[in-house]
């Protein structure tokens, strides 16, 4: 591979980076969201997708560029197809916050807005794991990597107590049962986000050590 | 400090070169053509059948040339039918098969020195080893040992006394080491790929050189055996020397039958003061002229015939 | 494949086809032949070699297994086509070739000073870099092989001048004109032409210099895929200096450098994860 395209690699690493920070800001401002029912703040993480977005679809086209001018081979190759991979994931996490946001609005508007501590939680949770693989990534740490998909479990199982609660809540107030599925769609989109970051965990094995870790595999 | 140099004076440097080469040209064909016209000129009325077909007399006006004419084909046949399987296995020997050690660098030295030694020293060496044979087996008028009959086709005598056999292998000496060596470089001309390929499919070097290396050379050696032939028919010194210019009034029948040359008679009869002889002489060139064409047009004929398969 | 340290590659995994297989006679395709059990044609030990006092080769270790398409890899001057040349003794033109070590083909030390060195380049076929037909007909040139070896009757000649014609994917262009010369076919059909000519012989193995290099484009396309459907039926050696090459036709690759064999493995994994820095540096083109 020619040493331009070289560099072009690295900037893809770089910009990957940086799409990272942004999603992760998102994430932390949808944790404020679901904490404090910040409206104002659902609205802005609500309306400020389009700059992702463009930085996702940029960074396609850069990869589908570098493979078709480049023939990479060995890390080249592994690095194209984990930006490309992760790129998307970015941007599907980006689109939960969005969806969680949008939700914790309507609940706040309709003064509904009740939640069990186990989903800030998660929240929190999820918030952790996405800056933790941004950090696996930058440093090409692969046990930090297995730690984030520990770290799922432990966010599935909160999630699984925000899932009692929300009965409960609908057992004791059957009027309350529309607002209690919104927040267990909120609280579902919060597992996804994990789940999302436990792959782009798993893409950073590949692009270390060449093996695909999926579905439970070390 | 470089200076551009003038497109102008390069053209016209160009131009200069070309007009010397193209005037160098003319004036070879210029002389060529001169020579050619005069000898025409003085030996065409001269030539006639019956001047190829008589023999030699005293009197201009009945001389032929059949008995030099005759004389040279046969001696020039032998010397073409020994040189040339001897010299391209020669060759073949030292460019194919010889491992390069200091023995073969000493043969390729010694091969091509004796391609620069005046004819006439073959002619002393044919003289003494093939005319006589050192003295060893008897002498010309008393031979060793006789095979045959005299008249006869197939006749043999040792020492072989000034015959056409020896006068053929003494040309052979003088052109053996040409051949030698235009057959090296048709062979070096050959690409080392071919030979490759052969070695490839496990043809052995036998089979390399047979079938790819020897075929693939047959225009350069023929073009050698051309120039050999031609120098051979014009050879007189070293006949001289053996006894070639003895007045014979048949043509050969056997190997051992004594022999006149062309070259010989030309100068014989060129040296005579009447013009009438000198008029021979011309004609007795051009007939040597024609006789060198043939020789030339038969190698030709040769090296058409072995490249007709490639087209 | 073996060399220093062992991977854990799944049995199945096989040198990649990006295209269908080319219109050849049915082959069973290379993850089968390597499932069907890795019979090894060549084994290299500590082999060494030597032009003069200069060492060109140091200490190789390498299985080349059988009926599967190994390409050799490296940088100018690496020694990946002398070590080619030891394999069928093409070296012994050179004087001052020697070699060390063991270079065995099918349990055969090819060696030995007293090796049958005409019948082993009759089994291990070679191609050149440039194409080098005999200045014959294409008649000539694929029968020429076979009759150093045996006599034929006409019959048998034109019936194997067709199937080794055939093989090398060239029978159609040619079949109307077997007695022109072979000098004026194209480039690609010259070099198709010479594969043809050593597969006439009937050897179990092929060894290619560089076969595309001096060819354009397409010919080293239609090249390649002749390649891929040789290869159920011969070992394939393929000296290349195109990497894409390499990873597109073959299934094990070896990579030299300055005489060292670096790594050796499944094509798959060397252009995906390397073991050896030298070899992703130079896969990936950042030397070399």
């Amino acid at each position: 591979m020619p040493v331009h395209l070289q560099s072009r690699i690295i900037d893809l690493r770089r910009n990957l980076l940086a799409l990272g920070a942004l999603v992760e800001q998102r994430v932390a401002n949808a944790v404020e969201v679901i904490r404090d029912g910040d409206v104002d703040l659902a609205r802005r993480v609500r309306s400020g997708d389009a700059e992702i977005d463009q930085m996702q679809l940029d960074l396609e086209n850069e990869c589908m560029r570098l493979l078709a001018l480049g023939s990479p081979v060995a890390s080249d190759l592994r690095m194209i197809l984990t930006a490309m991979r992760v790129s998307n994931e970015l941007e599907r996490i980006a689109d939960m916050c969005k969806g969680i946001s949008k939700r914790v609005i309507r609940l706040v508007e309709s003064g509904t807005y009740r939640y069990p501590p186990a989903l800030v939680q998660m929240a929190e949770a999820a918030l952790a794991m996405i800056r933790d693989v941004l950090v696996a990534f930058s440093n090409e740490d692969i046990k930090r990597c297995l730690e984030i998909r520990r770290a799922d479990v432990y966010v599935d199982n909160l999630n699984r107590e925000v899932i009692a609660w929300a009965r409960e809540w609908i057992t004791d107030d059957v009027e309350k049962s529309g607002a209690a599925i919104e927040l267990l769609s909120i609280s579902q989109r919060v597992e996804r986000l994990a789940d999302i970051v436990t792959a782009i965990a798993e893409d950073t094995v590949f692009l270390v050590e060449g093996r695909l870790v999926r579905h439970g595999a070390e | 400090m470089s200076a551009p140099r003038s497109a102008a004076g390069r053209l016209l440097a160009n131009r200069a070169f070309l007009v010397t080469c193209l005037l160098a040209t003319n004036v070879a064909m210029l002389v060529l053509a001169v020579l050619l016209i005069s000898i025409f000129w003085q030996g065409w009325d001269t030539l006639s059948w019956k001047f190829i077909t008589s023999f030699a007399s005293r009197k201009p006006s009945e001389a032929g040339i059949l008995a030099p004419l005759m004389g040279s084909v046969w001696v020039c046949s032998i010397c073409g039918l020994v040189a040339l399987p001897l010299g391209v296995g020669t060759a073949v020997f030292l460019e194919e098969f010889a491992r390069k050690s200091r023995f073969t660098r000493i043969v390729q030295t010694n091969i091509m020195n004796l391609a620069g030694v005046p004819s006439i020293v073959y002619g002393i060496l044919g003289l003494t080893a093939f005319a006589r044979m050192f003295g060893a087996l008897g002498t010309n008028v008393d031979e060793a040992i006789t095979l045959g009959n005299e008249e006869s086709l197939l006749f043999l005598r040792l020492p072989f006394g000034s015959s056409v056999l020896a006068g053929g292998l003494t040309l052979m000496l003088v052109i053996l080491p040409v051949v030698i060596i235009s057959t090296q470089e048709a062979l070096r001309a050959v690409p080392g790929s071919l030979r490759s390929g052969a070695f490839a499919l496990g043809a052995t070097r036998w089979q390399t050189v047979w079938g790819i290396t020897l075929p693939a050379a047959i225009p350069g050696i023929m073009t050698g055996a051309i120039l050999s032939m031609s120098r051979a028919i014009g050879e007189s010194a070293p006949l001289l020397v053996l006894g070639g210019l003895l007045l014979v009034f048949n043509t050969p029948e056997n190997l051992m039958s004594d022999f006149a040359i062309l070259p010989l008679q030309i100068y014989n009869w060129a040296g005579r003061p009447q013009d009438d002889f000198h008029a021979i002489a011309a004609s007795a060139i051009i007939v040597q002229l024609a006789v060198l064409l043939l020789f030339n047009g038969v190698a030709v004929f040769i090296r058409q015939k072995l490249q007709k398969p490639l087209q | 494949m073996q060399t220093e340290s062992t991977s854990s590659t799944p049995p199945s995994a096989h040198g990649h086809h990006v295209k269908p297989p080319a219109v050849q006679p049915a082959h069973a395709g290379h993850g089968d032949a390597h499932a069907a059990g890795t019979e090894t044609a060549i084994t290299v030990r500590a082999f060494s070699s030597w032009y003069g006092s200069f060492q060109a080769l140091k200490g190789l270790e390498l299985d080349i297994p059988a009926r599967q398409v190994t390409a050799f890899i490296g940088p100018s001057g690496c020694g990946k086509s002398t070590f080619l040349r030891w394999i069928n003794r093409m070296n012994d033109t050179i004087p001052s070739a020697r070699a060390e070590g063991t270079l065995n083909l099918h349990g055969e030390d090819l060696l030995e000073k007293t090796l049958d060195v005409v019948d082993l380049r009759r089994r291990v076929g070679m191609v050149f870099q440039k194409p080098n037909p005999f200045p014959k007909s294409i008649y000539d040139n694929v029968a020429f092989g076979p009759r150093l070896h045996k006599t034929y009757s006409r019959a048998e000649l034109d019936e194997l001048v067709e199937q080794s014609l055939r093989s090398a994917s060239i029978w159609n262009e040619v079949k109307d004109r077997l007695h022109s010369s072979a000098l004026g076919l194209s480039g690609g059909q010259q070099q198709r032409l010479c594969i043809a000519r050593a597969i006439a012989v009937g050897p179990e193995m092929l060894l290619m210099d560089e076969p595309c290099s001096a060819l354009d484009p397409k010919s080293t396309l239609a090249i390649e895929e002749l390649i891929e459907g040789l290869a159920d039926r011969y070992t394939i050696v393929i000296v290349t200096h195109n990497m894409q090459q390499a990873a597109r036709v073959s299934d094990q690759t070896a990579f030299f450098f300055e005489g060292r064999l670096i790594e050796a493995g499944n094509t798959e994994t060397i252009f995906t994860k390397p073991k050896n820095k030298q070899t992703e540096d130079y896969v990936t083109g950042r030397f070399g």
